[in-house]
């Protein structure tokens, strides 16, 4: 089980520097984009000017430094090395700043400011402080626990962290609500026609989940929308149809989870589909096993062989697609959550793509993606503990 | 597993018909397949050159006969048939009966707009007074055109890193399956929106959709094709091959390749219903198709606002996305069925 953990753990690290650099590869060097539009907007500039930003932006630094530099921004320990030229005696402040940040100050040093966002430098007595989760100093490396710096976004100017950090909480409440009906709906339908097999109910879970994964999702979202929202709103009371922005909006008099239902059921209904069928297929494959015939030789109800024997092997990659799915929802929602105005992050991402504001676009999906892969390696080594196979010690394979 | 299921009892009665027809359908079927070497792949099967029964038989006749007797699977391919030959005859026709659907006439947009379905214009027309059934006639051009692009890109790439990653093993097949981790590792749809979105408005368009498409999907049908030449390279006959000095490109595309490569179709096959989805999508959240081009997706979007009293502008649309795509789903499965590959659902 270590073994396979390991493993695991370390098959993540070429994914992520791989994911990484593509991310890093798409901003800077996509052919037909300009990598300044990035940092400063869609402007047509001369082309004096343009080489100057460049410069200042340092994107004529060679890719594997600009590599690197990203790589730091996406990290939570900024560490900087203060060598000689730099007093070292005087930075820890330590007081408290008003914003209950803590303030480190660096007295106005000879030659270049150190760089990073991470120490405070106090130039003409002015100081400028930072709020981050943590610092200290040992010698004369300092380090410092901070968001990652993502940049700020073009209309608005806020950290593009801080906007996604607020959109975050609604992305994941979609997606429990859409994971709950896949593990009711999928794995229920999915017994129910491995058990009843070639009965009616099997026979229309099968075309249902056919139809359900061609579905595409922004439509279907469209569409129970204006049925349940609007033409069924005498019955419904105008619950479901969500108004834009639905938190503290006069509009919103229905509790929020009613609003949660729709955007829910539309997210949830290709994966449902998909997990009906895996339980399906998995079950009546378990069913064919030698131990179920033996649990039913020796006279045990078919209910008890359903739920004691086969259930806990059929269960294995259900649970591992339901896992992996959640990761998904936790990045795929951007058609959902823009049909149904929810502001999480895909709706966040998608007015950025309107607004052609690019720190946020890149940002957002940054996030999204690394999320997405720290939620399958979580899931991956949590199949160790829930298949014997690997808990007892094979590798999986 | 789908419906493929429901039809697999029925293939044990079938292969008598299929034998009665051998003769008459000799490779009456899939155009023009990779070659066979038929002797010498009946001989792995049974050890002995049947040959009078095998006259005029090959793997593609075969399974063009299985495929036409699985009914929906059939019915998948007609209305696909339908849909491509309308969609590439589309300019002989389409702009005499029902108007030209992509530009806005300023002399009848007003007055034509949003009309009720009609003999003129049987499913009405949108808020520009360009007919619907035109407009959607067009669109299966643009879903055709990316579903069919994107996914012979995909599987050209992935043809190419899975043969040489199965073929050779060691280094290269690690260094070919890292990268297949690293594409599999997030949800594709997302960097197509984000090199979309990077892309100046102006340069948006088809072509980037089907790149990006195409360029993000290959790493299964890497692995797919990597894991069908692991197992058709154990074969005696290609160990044959090699002993009587064939090159590797040969044991490749003539011994190797022909075997192993029903599962990539099959595959292919879905995954052209994927990339209609995809291109749907990325239209739908404006970045994919521009007008006055015309996609299903951006429809969709167009439509939106006039839901309560046009509701027919998404409907249709979206229903003729659903129709593609389950056609390509159930063709998918019945090739699946037809060419007996087993597959992971």
């Amino acid at each position: 089980m270590f073994q396979y953990i390991a493993r695991r753990v370390l098959q993540f690290i070429p994914v992520f520097f791989g994911v990484t650099l593509i991310l890093f590869l798409i901003a800077n060097y996509l052919p037909g984009a300009d990598p300044v539009q990035l940092k400063i907007g869609e402007k047509s500039l001369d082309p004096a000017r343009k080489a100057q930003i460049v410069h200042q932006l340092g994107l004529d630094r060679p890719w594997y430094t600009q590599y690197i530099d990203y790589l730091g921004s996406l990290s939570i320990v900024h560490a900087t090395y203060y060598d000689g030229s730099t007093p070292t005696t005087t930075t820890v402040d330590g007081s408290l700043a008003t914003d209950g940040s803590v303030a480190f100050v660096i007295p106005s040093v000879p030659g270049p400011v150190p760089n990073g966002p991470v120490f405070v430098h106090v130039s003409d007595s002015q100081t400028v402080t930072r709020g981050a989760w943590g610092r200290f100093a040992i010698g004369s490396l300092a380090i410092e626990f901070d968001k990652p710096d993502l940049g700020t976004s073009l209309a608005t100017g806020r950290p593009v962290i801080d906007i996604l950090g607020q959109a975050y909480p609604y992305t994941v409440e979609l997606a429990l609500a859409a994971i709950l009906l896949e593990i009711f709906f999928g794995i229920g339908a999915g017994i129910v026609s491995a058990v009843k097999q070639y009965s009616f109910w099997d026979i229309l879970v099968t075309l249902t989940s056919s139809v359900l994964v061609s579905l595409p999702v922004f439509w279907l979202g469209i569409m129970l929308q204006q049925v349940f929202g609007i033409w069924l709103k005498h019955i419904t009371g105008g619950a479901f149809y969500l108004p834009p922005l639905f938190d503290g909006s006069p509009d919103a008099k229905f509790p929020h989870f009613a609003y949660l239902i729709l955007p829910a059921i539309t997210l949830a209904s290709v994966s449902t589909a998909y997990a009906a069928r895996i339980m399906r297929s998995q079950l009546l494959e378990v069913n064919g096993a030698d131990y179920i015939r033996t649990a039913r030789a020796k006279g045990l109800s078919s209910t008890a062989v359903l739920w004691k024997h086969a259930m806990k092997n059929a269960m294995i990659p259900v649970v591992t697609f339901i896992g992996l799915d959640f990761g998904a929802m936790l990045a795929g929602a951007i058609l959902t959550e823009t049909v149904f105005n929810w502001p999480g992050i895909g709706w966040t991402i998608y007015k950025a793509i309107v607004g052609k504001d690019f720190p946020i676009v890149f940002g957002g999906v940054t996030v999204v993606l690394l999320v997405v892969m720290v939620v399958n390696l979580f899931v991956d080594v949590s199949y160790a503990f829930l298949d014997p196979r690997i808990r007892y010690g094979g590798t999986g394979e | 597993m789908t419906m493929a299921e429901h039809h697999k009892h029925d293939r044990h009665d079938e292969q008598s018909l299929v034998e009665q027809h051998a003769v008459r359908d000799s490779r009456a079927g899939l155009p023009a397949g990779p070659p066979i070497i038929e002797e010498l792949a009946h001989m792995h099967n049974d050890g002995v050159v049947a040959r009078d029964e095998t006259v005029g038989r090959t793997l593609w006749g075969d399974a063009w006969r299985r495929l036409r007797r699985n009914k929906l699977a059939l019915i998948a391919l007609i209305w696909l048939v339908v849909m491509v030959t309308a969609a590439i005859t589309a300019d002989l026709w389409v702009s005499k009966l029902f108007g030209d659907p992509a530009t806005i006439n300023s002399a009848t947009a007003m007055s034509n707009r949003l009309l009720d379905p009609s003999l003129a214009h049987p499913l009405g027309t949108d808020t520009m007074g360009r007919d619907m059934l035109g407009r959607l006639i067009y669109g299966a051009r643009a879903s055709l055109t990316v579903g069919l692009s994107a996914v012979v890109i995909s599987v050209a790439i992935g043809l190419l890193l899975g043969a040489l990653s199965g073929f050779y093993s060691g280094i290269t097949d690690s260094l070919i399956m890292r990268m297949t981790d690293i594409f599999l590792a997030f949800p594709y749809i997302l960097f197509c929106i984000l090199i979309l979105a990077m892309l100046p408005t102006s340069a948006r368009g088809i072509g980037p959709v089907i790149l990006s498409i195409g360029l993000l999907g290959w790493p299964s049908f890497a692995r797919l094709f990597r894991g069908s030449v692991l197992s058709v390279k154990e074969n005696d006959y290609v160990d044959a091959g090699r002993a009587i000095g064939a090159s590797d490109s040969r044991l490749m595309f003539r011994h190797i390749m022909p075997n192993a490569i029903a599962p990539v179709i099959v595959y292919a096959t879905m995954s052209i219903g994927g990339a209609i989805l995809t291109e749907a999508a990325l239209s739908f959240l404006g970045l994919g198709i521009q007008p006055p081009e015309i996609s299903w997706g951006r429809m969709i979007t167009d439509g939106q606002r006039l839901m309560d009293t046009n509701p027919g502008l998404v409907f249709w649309p979206g229903l003729m996305i659903i129709l593609t795509v389950v056609s390509f789903t159930l063709l998918g499965d019945g090739l699946r069925d037809a060419l007996d590959v087993k597959m992971k659902d």
